[in-house]
């Protein structure tokens, strides 16, 4: 499990989003593409990719793709 | 004494509602947008004045038809009726008894409505397996319809790019042959606020603040309110287990499984099921691009069509899993024959 795989996950699933151009600091807020479909999918990615449950809340307090990450690691290791 | 799922048939309403017909109200969007995001490209909705109830009265007699042109009456032999749906004809009598008299069944026949949504097929077919198994009825009409596009603002695209109208009829009979599993159930009421009709009841009566788009005219029935990521978020808790629980009842293994026919949700928690479930693409079925999520009737219809397709055989083993408002869930396993008969 490391970020960079991550990142390719997200690259995937997000379309519209021009492939190599997310990073650990991207703040999904600033990405113009960012709508509700988009935190269902990183919901569903987290959920069937890494087994953590988010909600709506989670997702509102994290910034960048490297704070989600930290996140999903801070789940799996309860 | 066992019990099987014996005949099947559906029906849609007439008028169809295209990706382009819904950018017509919503310009800022497109329609490769919106298949994306729900997965469905055409949704059937119910004429002005199209109960559900009519539907399901269109859905039996197609059933029917499958009957008599055997030369059976099937109505006959009915000795239970069951009927999902959430917009009943009225509160009392229950919509299963005008049903009953509509396709002129027999007097000494239970008329029951279960007002489940989602789930309700499934908890339908449990109660259906349940009294053809107990030797309490021989024969029972399990009908689903819902007319969710009564519920939904005409300015909510979320909803109206998901939901769509239509019915389903299908017979349970008791018999020697045992065709439908063992079933898991569970319910879960703090998802009750997530997925539902507020305002339209005992509890809370149906509110006038409840505008129907520009012009503000009250929605009779009430308005469906949907928390997407609450439903995304119970779906890949709850399905998940639910599928391994079903075939841990079941004594069955994955691949035991012939076709695995979910409820037709919406294309985006299809997809992330068969992720997680890691069910290979040709063993789960879908029908949903040109159907839409017509709430209790997915099921049913999803397996009308598997069987239309080819997808579902003689002696295929078909795992059935509902889930939705509550929120509540319910799956089992069953081995479809095209010789199971009806109770004579």
């Amino acid at each position: 499990m490391n970020i960079t795989d991550f990142i390719e996950k997200l690259e995937v699933e997000f379309e519209e989003v021009e492939k190599g151009s997310i990073t650990p600091n991207t703040v999904f807020l600033d990405m113009k593409e960012w709508c509700s479909l988009y935190a269902l999918i990183v919901m569903a990615i987290v959920s069937t990719d890494y087994d953590v449950d988010l909600s709506g809340d989670d997702l509102v307090g994290v910034a960048t793709v490297s704070d989600l990450f930290d996140l999903i690691q801070r789940r799996k290791a309860i | 004494m066992s019990s099987n799922l014996v005949a099947i048939d559906y029906y849609l309403p007439e008028r169809v509602v295209t990706n382009d017909d819904l950018v017509d109200f919503f310009p800022e969007q497109s329609a490769q947008k919106i298949l994306r995001s729900s997965g469905v490209a055409r949704r059937h909705i119910a004429a002005h004045g199209q109960a559900p109830s009519d539907m399901a009265w269109q859905a039996a007699s197609l059933l029917f038809e499958q009957f008599s042109q055997q030369g059976i009456d099937l109505a006959k032999h009915i000795d239970g009726l069951l009927f999902c749906t959430e917009i009943p004809d009225c509160r009392a009598p229950m919509t299963a008894v005008f049903l009953h008299g509509r396709l002129g069944l027999r007097r000494d026949c239970l008329a029951l409505d279960i007002p489940a949504g989602c789930t309700g097929f499934m908890n339908g077919l449990l109660l259906a397996k349940s009294l053809a198994a107990s030797k309490q009825l021989r024969n029972i009409l399990l009908l689903t319809a819902e007319a969710t596009s009564w519920v939904i603002p005409e300015d909510d695209l979320a909803l109206r790019m998901i939901f769509s109208d239509g019915a389903a009829a299908a017979l349970v009979s008791a018999g020697e042959k045992n065709g439908i599993g063992e079933f898991v159930v569970g319910v879960d009421s703090q998802g009750a606020s997530s997925l539902g009709v507020p305002d339209s009841g005992a509890r809370s009566p149906l509110s006038i603040t409840c505008p129907n788009g520009a012009d503000g005219i009250g929605m009779p029935f009430g308005s469906l309110q949907m928390n997407g990521q609450e439903v995304l978020r119970f779906s890949l808790r709850e399905v998940p287990a639910l599928m391994h629980r079903v075939l841990e009842v079941n004594n069955l293994a994955k691949q035991d499984i012939d076709m695995f026919i979910f409820h037709q949700a919406s294309g985006f928690v299809l997809d992330a099921l068969q992720r997680k479930c890691d069910i290979p693409y040709e063993k789960f079925y879908r029908c949903l691009e040109n159907v839409g999520n017509t709430v209790s009737s997915t099921l049913p219809i999803a397996l009308a069509k598997a069987l239309s397709d080819g997808k579902v055989t003689h002696g295929s083993r078909v795992m059935l899993l509902g889930f939705g408002v509550g929120f509540s869930w319910s799956g089992t396993v069953i081995e479809w024959r095209n010789n199971y008969s009806f109770m004579q």
